[in-house]
């Protein structure tokens, strides 16, 4: 059966027709065409199709696309704005944190809602926020200097980045 | 996933009228973390989910001027744990809430889920057993409130009729005491292997144990109390010695059974680890003079 689906994707509304047993994940990616959410797990353990939903992390192939109707979306594809990378995404890139790659929009989006939350989490407090994301090149270290590095980028220049 | 019809109504007399109306194959859903794993692994295959998004109040999470702590069912866990009111006067609660899944999870999930999902090894139960707290039902019509305790019947099991929703959990004021919830797990994502909480009130200034409630996880066929492990503690003087004892006690009313996390056994012993450390937690709390 499918339904009207009103959301905004990183700022853009848009109005679909979907069936109501869709997951979120797979309107992003296959309606929407926004590949940069990945399927990983399918299960809520890995983190990698983690987007913003009202600014707070989820695992979007738990979400049925119907439950964010109304809603807010931010994926890895809304975070640079004119072409210039966010801070989280220019530390990553910094640090070298990326290997393959599966699992970094999923680790970025959820660095991102780490620090907007608690902008001078302690070494402790980033392992307990990035719980939630497996890197399965096990690039852990290089993504934890990396969630370091943003944290002093987005010190500095945060209010720039406020609106995303 | 298998289709199936999706509604979202705007109050609880509609949400409990459709999950009364579908014959049985309805379920409600909240944040969808455990639901929609297992409709996606096949375990269950619902003709209708009822969305409880929309419905107001669900999600309410907020402490009374007497003290009285309420959590709408529909609350996700983060805003338990991010909650100023519970951080201060029901830390352990925040925390129980805190250490669930991962940040995603925690964004979605919601203390009715994890209640009504009725896994013995739920870990907001230890802790709300342990502050004696109350469940409220309702049909749409009417509500009925009973201890927690009595909510959960077996695996997976409660005592919610066809047509009927947990709406809140309430936890009654209670005197000033050292609350804490201990559990093992083997990795971040993981259930927890054996989880204990406590609550332990003092007499006046002194380490006497004036009221006491031990709950355990993951190792009966529901979250339990342990009235044994109480009655050692309650009017006793809370030292190594009777800590000792309170941990046997414990041990005894654990009845756990061996699955792919852990062997019985192994749970036995947790269960009298994780108590010690819970009751020294709570002794140099008395000792330092009920927390200030």
């Amino acid at each position: 059966m499918k339904k009207e689906l009103h959301i905004t994707v990183n700022g853009d509304e848009c109005h679909l027709l979907v069936a109501t047993h869709r997951t979120l994940l797979e309107v992003i990616r296959d309606e929407i065409g926004l590949t940069g959410t990945k399927n990983g797990c399918g299960a809520g353990e890995c983190g990698a199709c983690t987007v913003l939903l009202d600014g707070e992390p989820v695992n979007s192939c738990l979400v049925l696309a119907h439950e964010a109707e109304g809603r807010k979306v931010v994926t890895i594809e809304g975070l640079a704005k004119a072409g210039v990378l966010h801070p989280v995404q220019e530390a990553f890139v910094e640090e070298g944190a990326i290997q393959c790659g599966y699992c970094t929009p999923g680790m970025v989006l959820t660095t991102k809602a780490l620090l907007d939350k608690n902008p001078t989490p302690s070494r402790q407090e980033i392992l307990d926020g990035l719980k939630g994301n497996l890197c399965r090149c096990t690039g852990y270290i290089k993504i934890l200097e990396a969630v370091e590095t943003a944290k002093c980028l987005l010190e500095e220049r945060g209010s720039e980045w406020a609106d995303v | 996933m298998k289709a199936f019809e999706y509604v979202r109504p705007s109050s609880l007399e509609e949400a409990c009228a459709a999950l009364a109306g579908s014959g049985g194959g309805a379920k409600a859903l909240a944040g969808g973390t455990d639901l929609v794993v297992q409709m996606k692994q096949g375990g269950l295959r619902p003709t209708m989910l009822v969305s409880l998004r929309d419905v107001p109040g669900l999600a309410f999470v907020g402490v009374g001027d007497d003290l009285t702590l309420t959590i709408g069912a529909a609350a996700p866990l983060a805003t338990v744990e991010h909650s100023l009111e519970v951080r201060r006067h029901y830390p352990a609660v925040a925390d129980a809430a805190s250490w669930i899944g991962s940040a995603q999870v925690r964004s979605r999930a919601t203390v009715g889920g994890n209640l009504c999902n009725a896994a013995p090894s739920a870990d907001m139960a230890p802790i709300l057993l342990a502050y004696d707290a109350l469940a409220t039902i309702t049909d749409g019509r009417s509500e009925r409130t009973l201890p927690l305790e009595e909510f959960f019947t077996g695996p997976g099991q409660t005592v919610l009729e066809p047509g009927e929703l947990l709406k809140s959990i309430s936890v009654p004021p209670c005197p000033t005491g050292f609350g804490k919830y201990y559990k093992t797990f083997r990795s971040a994502m993981d259930c927890c292997t054996v989880g204990v909480a406590v609550w332990v009130s003092f007499a006046d200034d002194t380490a006497a144990v004036q009221d006491a409630r031990v709950a355990l996880g993951a190792v009966a066929p529901t979250p339990i109390r342990s009235r044994s492990c109480e009655r050692v503690l309650i009017g006793e003087t809370l030292d190594q010695a009777l800590i000792e004892r309170a941990c046997v006690a414990a041990t005894e009313d654990a009845l756990p059974i061996t699955d792919v996390r852990a062997s019985a056994d192994y749970r036995v012993t947790l269960v009298s680890v994780l108590s010690r450390r819970a009751l020294d937690a709570a002794r140099v709390w008395a000792q330092k003079g009920a927390g200030g």
